[in-house]
């Protein structure tokens, strides 16, 4: 069946007219907006899906050099730069597109009760992030690509900035939300700038062969640089990965961000944002700049595995829990980076699964923590305890999602984890064995989440109220998708393996030329 | 008449319609004082000069003084927009203003006229005509609310510093025109690479430095930019906002035409030491912005800022550099219009001071949602945000820089646009937080809202039309530079 291409600019069209919507609703009734972002966000997920079914997935590596789409869409926007409006997606877009379109919908799920406040504007920020991160998954332009990745930032920054918290712990460093919003901001935006003078001089170097301006990713692949060349715009497009990835030492903004950002926007962040950096190494650092990837690759994993470390000694001794989750995050984003510059297939696919899995795992965990304030009032560890006899529910979720971030089998972490090991050992065995001591560290820090939070003595006697339905029904969609992802992990391995193994191709023997 | 004459006329046909716009003004005022009336025929003046400067026409020398080509049309069609716009945003400020309204129109036309004089400028007398007419317009009507003293002082400071430039200008002039003996800028070209004797060349190059200095002057370059807050500060919003864009712009695209890289190449002390200011011009402004309370102090460091990445494709030279000066003289004249276009809306001139203070923001996004649409775009353009035309300006300027390899003026652009970052975004949070007492809706509808609205409306269409589809803009500074060599 013949896939209409209209479909990849819906994809960011549908949160876009979604989000104005949703912000002109708002004085009819507070309900409009979260119904009408939950069902634009429901809508993407349907398309990816349905693309999903329809789409003509390759079984085997293509033998092509040029890199094969599932569905593309493509218009002329600034033909003075070569500048085109091209959308395209392959296993691995579609695959983070699908994840983005399922934690919009638990984000728009989660708010339901925390905000109340500019109900319809939060929503319009809301979808526009995710919708600018839609286009970042799906853009084949790099001006495209470039712009999306900028425009995302704004509306994170309101979201953080207007409906974060100010949490005791920060407002005694001084550290607002708005300090925390615009720290990430600067963060990002700067480090992106630097891709920005990368892009352009590889444009530049791209003239200066063809006679032909173009942003095209298709076109840029073949460029031939010198090895100096490839390295320093190698490490800019990699600077501006690593920070939203994060990379140690680039992190800083992360534990701000998370733990003042609301509930909505953490999920957004951990499940979303994080991913963009991965999907930028994936599909940009690697195939753009392989010989100086693989150059670089001993420092990346390095790096790697001294974020899985540095991530999991720094959330363990933290007693503000969403604090606590964000290192998490950079724990498990080392295990990432550290397959993607492994490069074999297996690893790039572990890479892929965890990112995948984490999103949801951390997603939920981070949606327990904003549940647990609403009810608390509180993030210090320290003043919950006996939550497993309080709220019999919650401690059920709570330990399911602990148990996942620590990778058990049979759930999605463990399947990314293994193969990222499992890929990994071929290439560096040290490293990797090094990085494999951070599971330990990941069963002690998920573990004293569960001894803290769930059990011991109560701090104080009030009644905890339990998970509601809505809470219910989103904790059991996620359990679902994990156990999904962990037990029949095949469907998504299968849709994502020619993508990955052709860049894991190009990664070892670079890109042949047109 | 004959054809010669006819198509000169023809040509010069947006400077004779701001003329003849002045001097119907000047009757009209003199016959009945009628503010609606004046403000209307002023705009209509500027549409029509606007229409003028679209006719297709080749490029016609009207005496050894102006040359009125695709480049010369293409700078005063962007004066002719600002001024429009700025006629908009004056009459609600104006109204409210008290005393006699309709000079300011008169001045803002001979203020129009001189920047489109040196638009189409190629000889030193034009040049420092055009200058002259713009600046002591602009005195007048930075000083017009005379009752108040932050108006007067701003005006006091501005004239005495412009003489000064205007003084270091006319001799650079004069200096120039000594060693080389011509004063038309297309001979003294030629009349620099001909230089024989040392002594000639230096005097040649300190005259050309001097001159530099006098215009650096009026774009506010490090170490010539200690006015720019104060002026920015004590002049009426809607002025303030037209000084920004109209006199620093025909000022850059003046530039441009006479004194860019090709004529700096054969002066690489001068080129060095331009660069030097340019990177001083990115810090200074980005980090004494930093620490501002008053929106419009903020608005002229980070003038200063644009004015030192502006710099760099004058420095780098090279195709893409001339169209990055081009795309950065209309970006910004919008951005900057707009800026100071919100804050014209939110002032009560009545008081003596503008909504410049950083707590008159507080909440503003609930209280007047239309002016916070504005504003946030336009401060977010200018941070150089995508989809904007504030990026199409800092995609041109390190696109140029990139193609001629200057990285360390790259790396500035991008480490001031970081820092930059930090005061647009406290500007822009700060209208969303809540403020203590009040959140209802305010503003009322009325004639003079109105049409200042309609300015802001104009100018965020602009600014985000240009920012997703370019194209067109694209065409006519391609089209306006095609005109020069």
């Amino acid at each position: 069946m013949e896939l209409n291409p209209w479909l990849l600019p819906a994809l960011v069209a549908i949160p876009f007219v979604g989000g104005l919507l949703a912000w002109y609703s708002e004085r009819l009734s507070l309900t409009w907006p979260r119904w009408i972002g939950l069902l634009s966000m429901a809508a993407t997920c349907v398309i990816a899906l349905w693309i999903w079914k329809h789409a003509d997935v390759p079984g085997v590596l293509p033998a092509a050099d040029a890199p094969v789409w599932l569905l593309e869409f493509k218009l002329d926007w600034i033909p003075r730069w070569g500048i085109t409006f091209h959308f395209g997606i392959d296993g691995l877009s579609l695959l983070m597109v699908l994840l983005t379109g399922v934690l919009g919908v638990l984000s728009v799920a989660c708010s339901w009760r925390e905000i109340q406040q500019y109900v319809g504007f939060f929503h319009l920020n809301l979808l526009w992030n995710l919708a600018g991160v839609m286009g970042v998954f799906m853009a084949l332009d790099l001006f495209l690509f470039f712009a999306l990745w900028e425009v995302m930032l704004v509306p994170m920054y309101f979201l953080i900035a207007l409906w974060g918290h100010s949490s005791t712990a920060g407002a005694q460093r001084g550290h607002s939300r708005v300090y925390a919003a615009t720290k990430f901001f600067i963060f990002t935006q700067a480090a992106g700038l630097l891709m920005l003078i990368a892009i352009l001089a590889l444009v530049w170097v791209h003239h200066q062969n063809s006679g032909q301006w173009s942003f095209s990713y298709e076109d840029l692949l073949h460029t031939p640089l010198s090895t100096a060349q490839e390295y320093g715009l190698m490490l800019a497009f990699f600077v501006a990965f690593a920070v939203k990835l994060p990379i140690v030492p680039l992190h800083p903004w992360l534990p701000d961000a998370h733990s003042q950002a609301p509930t909505a926007g953490s999920v957004d962040l951990a499940g979303v944002l994080l991913k963009t950096g991965a999907y930028g190494l994936l599909r940009f650092v690697l195939p753009l700049f392989p010989a100086a990837s693989r150059e670089f690759a001993p420092i990346a994993m390095a790096l790697g595995v001294v974020g899985i470390l540095y991530g999991a000694k720094l959330a363990l001794v933290q007693t503000d829990i969403k604090r606590l989750v964000a290192y998490t995050s950079v724990s498990h984003m080392g295990f990432v980076l550290l397959g993607i510059y492994a490069g074999t297939t297996l690893a790039l696919q572990g890479a892929l699964t965890l990112m995948l899995a984490h999103g949801l795992a951390t997603g939920g965990l981070f949606i327990l923590c904003g549940e647990l304030y609403e009810r608390l009032h509180t993030r210090e560890l320290g003043s919950m305890g006996a939550l497993s006899r309080r709220a019999p529910h919650y401690a059920t979720a709570l330990m399911f999602f602990a148990l996942a971030s620590l990778g058990l089998p049979g759930l999605g972490n463990f399947v990314g984890e293994f193969l990222v090991l499992f890929g990994s050992f071929a290439v560096r065995p040290w490293t990797t064995a090094l990085a494999a001591t951070g599971l330990i560290l990941a069963a002690v820090y998920s573990l004293y989440i569960v001894q803290k939070a769930l059990h011991g003595p109560a701090a104080d006697t009030r009644p905890v109220e339990d998970l509601t339905a809505r809470e219910q029904a989103m904790m059991a969609g996620i359990m679902l998708a994990l156990l999904i992802l962990g037990l029949f992990p095949q469907p998504v391995l299968d849709l994502a393996r020619a993508p990955l193994s052709q860049i894991g191709h190009w990664y070892a023997m670079g890109v042949p030329g047109p | 008449m004959s054809a010669t004459v006819q198509t000169q006329l023809i040509a010069g046909l947006p400077l004779l319609l701001i003329a003849a716009g002045i001097v119907l003004v000047m009757l009209l005022v003199a016959g009945s004082r009628n503010h609606r009336a004046v403000a209307q025929l002023t705009t209509l003046g500027f549409v029509l000069t606007f229409a003028a400067c679209l006719l297709p026409q080749p490029a016609v020398g009207v005496t050894p003084l102006l040359l009125f080509d695709d480049y010369a049309r293409f700078g005063m069609a962007i004066v002719a927009v600002c001024g429009a716009l700025t006629v908009l945003l004056l009459y609600g400020y104006v109204e409210s203003l008290g005393g006699y309204r309709e000079e300011i129109y008169l001045l803002l036309l001979i203020a129009a006229l001189g920047a489109m004089t040196l638009c189409a400028a190629r000889h030193a007398a034009s040049l420092v005509l055009g200058l002259e007419t713009l600046s002591v317009a602009l005195f007048g009507m930075i000083a017009y609310p005379h009752r108040h003293t932050l108006p007067l002082e701003a005006a006091i400071k501005y004239l005495v510093l412009s003489a000064a430039a205007s003084g270091a200008l006319m001799f650079g002039l004069a200096l120039v025109y000594t060693a080389t003996g011509h004063l038309q800028f297309e001979s003294l070209h030629v009349a620099f690479s001909s230089l024989s004797s040392s002594a000639d060349r230096s005097l040649a190059w300190a005259g050309v430095a001097l001159v530099w200095a006098g215009l650096a002057f009026k774009l506010s370059i490090v170490p010539f930019h200690l006015w720019t807050a104060d002026v920015y500060h004590g002049a009426p919003a809607p002025v303030a906002g037209f000084l920004a864009a109209v006199s620093k712009g025909a000022v850059a695209v003046l530039l441009l035409r006479w004194l860019d890289a090709a004529a700096l190449q054969q002066a690489p002390a001068l080129a060095q030491m331009l660069a030097l200011l340019a990177v001083l011009s990115i810090a200074v402004g980005n980090l004494a912005a930093l620490v501002q309370n008053n929106v419009k102090r903020v608005l002229a460091y980070s003038s200063i800022a644009h004015f030192g990445y502006l710099l760099v494709p004058f420095l780098v030279g090279g195709a893409t550099a001339r169209e990055a000066v081009l795309v950065y003289v209309a970006s910004y004249a919008v951005m900057t219009l707009g800026s100071f276009g919100a804050i014209t809306v939110l002032s009560e001139p009545a008081t003596g001071e503008d909504a410049d203070h950083l707590y008159d923001y507080r909440g503003l996004f609930w209280r007047r949602p239309l002016v916070t649409s504005t504003f946030t775009p336009m401060l977010l353009a200018q941070a150089g945000m995508p989809l904007t035309m504030g990026f199409l300006a800092k995609f041109y300027v390190l696109a140029a820089a990139v193609e001629q390899q200057a990285w360390a003026l790259a790396l500035a652009v991008v480490i001031g646009s970081a820092i930059g970052l930090y005061y647009y975004l406290r500007l822009i949070v700060v209208q969303f937080l809540p403020r203590p007492g009040g959140m209802r809706r305010e503003g009322v509808l009325s004639e003079t809202s109105l049409t200042a609205g309609a300015a802001l409306v104009v100018l965020t269409a602009l600014l985000l039309g240009f920012g997703v589809a370019p194209q067109s803009l694209l065409a006519g500074v391609t089209q306006a530079l095609s005109s020069l060599n």
